[in-house]
């Protein structure tokens, strides 16, 4: 019989798609549970959407199964109380949502991707006496955990219910430890690299002008982009020749474009992109010379990962899985967090210098090379998957 | 002459100071407001609050059945509102129509079209107050308010804005600037001035700043600028107004740039309050990216505070060009540390420029004059209304 997982997802991403496939090639079963009714459409594997299992809340088939397993529903209605702070009502909803899931057909494991749905799968984890693994990618271990009002208990809250944790990077491992997640719960597993698309272009110098720099991620408050509008003022003020190429989207980027109207730079000096493929991030990576970052919630940076693999030097601001990924010198430049000034002199410093770019680019390439590819990090999964359920390939 | 002022939601003090000014010209006015302000309690002022429930102002459309009509069809085929809305608001504008205004001042932009069938149906003049983000920044992000802002431009007649700029916008939309009444909010010099002569020689750069958490705000900029002040070993203390003190972003935020020392975060104050804090400030910052007129930089000034602030609408208005403060490029951390910095190492020149600020607000933002210059304008409006 073949081994099976659910996995839990949140929006789309090429990595977790990656390892989708990967599951399947082993010959592993795959149930995804996604946000929405399209998520990951192409992929022929078993879905449910949390929109499903909300219309199926109300069909006949989840009353009777209710009402036969009425004891099972009224303890997980109680714990979703007791954890979530919901009302009564809330609480009965979330248990109908368990047991529109309690009907399929028992998996081996549940890995859930982000943390905060850890609590809603738990009652089922626990009715099968099932692994349940959690992924903790970033945000939620240090971003909301000190910036939310309760986010440190709902981070704590979620954790107790989890049987495994599945860290994105080293730094994550040891930030899961001082938060009192014991080491041998924690796998550390990286996002893993798709060599064949994020590698460098035959050629690029830094005596091409203007200077190209990157920023890539969301609009939302996590990435800081406030602070790359000032470095781009600074720069402005400096005279420096420069090119700032946007990738993401979100709520924020309409407002972030209003302020970059307001530096009154040339059109073309200031590029928006968004929802591009691999292949097309690939090239953009390529093309720049910098990738600027100024997260303060990674785990380990993706598109940091992906920009050196590409020979695009990162500048980026401190944060979890940055020394990791540019343990040396001359690879890219760690910034202490929300130092704006100091991200402006390092750049233009190193411009001046005329410094060694394609050395320094060689150096981020060599870096990103000790990182695993997508099929080793995919093997990986697998490998902690049969350790947790005792099965063997 | 009978005025009403539409759309005042919770009515800041300035707006409450306008009408108790107006009343005291005896001029009537009507509001439409949540709540009333604690200044106006007891006051002799005709509320026809939207909030109201319909049933209440029902037969009203018994005296005005074809305005009601007419109007309700404008509101559900040009504004789109549901069948509901639509009905609840016509009501309210039978109800208006029964106080006979002779003008409608509508104190948010957006919800100037809501009266329009007044103007139209009924001759009584719409003057729409801009007051900046409605013709600022929700425009640019936002499709609904572009598509609200532009019927508002091609149908009402009358504007009136809190700056010149603002006043400039609104001509490169495409507005007769001869249809636009520019009126400055003010400032309450007998409430906002200095009671302290400011020390001569200071230990620390006391700086306040007062903001909302909002996204044009950009206050996580005075965090970035504050750590770069630090850096410089300039010694300050910094006060933000307007957020709440345990706000665990800000204060993750103070953590981790290593400000805790530094800064103090207070929720809200009262005028007398602020006055006060003024009063102790050196400097008042504003890192905000879309103003109509900042109000609080010209109180900040009338107590003597020094403004060091990114450029956005208003601010040359309000600051001149005497050098009494500075005005930086949007986005600039540079030069506005080495504002604070020269601010801090200067101690004349920072006393002079207190003084110059004080004068300043006095001479040109004094709340009285602004008050009567728009008397005049509602008298004019209604002169050239009468004559066509």
């Amino acid at each position: 019989m073949k081994p099976s997982v659910w996995i839990v997802t949140g929006k789309p991403s090429s990595f977790i798609e990656e390892k989708i496939k990967g599951l399947m090639t082993q010959n592993w079963e795959v149930v995804l549970i996604t946000p929405e009714d399209n998520d990951y459409q192409h992929l022929q594997t078993s879905k449910i959407s949390k929109k499903e299992i909300d219309r199926k809340k109300k069909s006949i088939i989840t009353i009777f199964w209710v009402l036969f397993h009425f004891s099972w529903f009224l303890q997980v209605a109680q714990f979703f109380r007791k954890t979530g702070q919901h009302n009564r009502w809330d609480a009965m909803k979330m248990a109908f949502g368990s047991c529109v899931l309690a009907q399929r057909k028992k998996p081996d494991l549940i890995h859930v991707q982000w943390l905060h749905e850890t609590v809603r799968f738990a009652p089922i984890a626990k009715k099968w006496n099932i692994p349940l693994v959690v992924s903790v990618r970033g945000s939620q271990a240090n971003y909301y955990i000190d910036s939310t009002k309760d986010g440190k208990d709902r981070f704590l809250l979620n954790a107790q219910y989890a049987t495994h944790f599945h860290s994105v990077g080293k730094e994550m491992a040891e930030k899961l430890v001082s938060l009192g997640i014991p080491p041998e719960k924690i796998t550390v597993i990286y996002n893993g690299l798709d060599r064949s698309i994020f590698k460098p272009a035959d050629s690029k110098s830094l005596t091409d002008s203007p200077v190209r720099l990157l920023t890539v991620g969301n609009f939302n408050p996590r990435k800081n982009h406030l602070a790359s509008l000032s470095l781009m003022a600074e720069l402005k003020k400096e005279a420096l020749n420069f090119q700032w190429t946007f990738i993401g989207e979100g709520h924020g980027e309409k407002r972030f474009q209003y302020f970059v109207n307001l530096l009154d730079l040339p059109e073309s000096q200031v590029v928006f992109l968004k929802g591009l493929t691999p292949q097309e991030m690939a090239i953009q990576y390529q093309k720049h010379h910098f990738l600027l970052g100024f997260s303060s919630s990674e785990g380990l940076c993706n598109s940091v990962l992906e920009g050196m693999a590409c020979g695009c030097i990162p500048v980026v601001f401190q944060s979890t899985g940055m020394q990791e990924l540019i343990p040396t010198k001359q690879a890219g430049t760690i910034i202490p967090w929300g130092d704006v000034m100091e991200m402006k002199k390092q750049l233009v410093e190193q411009l001046e210098e005329k410094m060694d770019w394609e050395q320094w680019s060689e150096n981020a390439i060599a870096s990103s090379m000790k990182f695993p590819s997508h099929q080793e990090s995919t093997q990986d999964w697998i490998a902690m998957y049969q350790h947790l359920t005792g099965l063997q390939s | 002459m009978k005025i009403f002022f539409a759309s005042i939601g919770n009515p800041t003090a300035f707006i409450a100071r306008r009408i108790q000014a107006l009343k005291n010209e005896n001029i009537e006015v009507l509001v439409d407001w949540d709540v009333t302000p604690p200044s106006l309690m007891g006051e002799q002022i005709l509320e026809v609050a939207f909030k109201k429930p319909s049933w209440k102002r029902f037969y009203h459309l018994f005296f005005f059945p074809h305005f009601f009509l007419e109007s309700f069809k404008f509101l559900r085929k040009q504004c789109h509102y549901s069948w509901k809305n639509s009905f609840r608001k016509a009501l309210f504008l039978c109800e208006i129509a029964r106080h006979k205004p002779h003008l409608v001042h509508v104190q948010w932009t957006n919800a100037a079209r809501d009266f329009l069938p007044l103007q139209t149906l009924l001759g009584i003049p719409v003057l729409a107050a801009v007051r900046g983000t409605q013709l600022t920044t929700s425009p640019f992000i936002s499709e609904n308010s572009k598509g609200i802002l532009d019927q508002i431009l091609k149908s009402i007649t009358h504007f009136q804005t809190v700056s010149l700029d603002l006043k400039d916008l609104l001509v490169k939309l495409g507005v007769d600037s001869r249809n636009i009444i520019q009126n400055y909010n003010g400032v309450n010099t007998d409430l906002f001035k200095n009671f302290n002569s400011r020390s001569k020689h200071i230990e620390q750069l006391e700086i306040i700043m007062v903001a909302r958490n909002y996204w044009s705000k950009c206050v996580e900029s005075a965090f970035f600028m504050l750590h770069e002040l630090k850096k410089k070993q300039i010694p300050f203390r910094f006060t933000w107004v307007g957020v709440p003190p345990n706000d665990p972003l800000f204060k993750h935020w103070m953590d981790r740039l290593d400000l805790t020392n530094q800064v103090q975060l207070i929720d809200r104050l009262n005028s007398t309050e602020l006055v006060q804090r003024y009063n102790e400030s050196d400097v008042i910052l504003s890192t905000s990216a879309a103003e109509g007129l900042a109000n609080v930089i010209l109180e900040a000034m009338a107590t003597g505070c020094i403004p060091v602030v990114w450029k956005c609408e208003g601010m040359n208005e309000a600051i001149g060009k005497d050098g009494i403060g500075f005005i930086h490029a949007f986005g600039e951390i540079s030069s506005m540390v080495s504002s604070l910095e020269s601010i801090y190492m200067n101690n004349e020149w920072r006393l002079r420029s207190s003084k110059a600020c004080e004068e300043r607000v006095v001479q040109h933002f004094n709340e009285k004059i602004h008050t009567g210059l728009m008397i005049q304008e509602y008298q004019n409006l209604l002169k050239l209304n009468q004559r066509k």
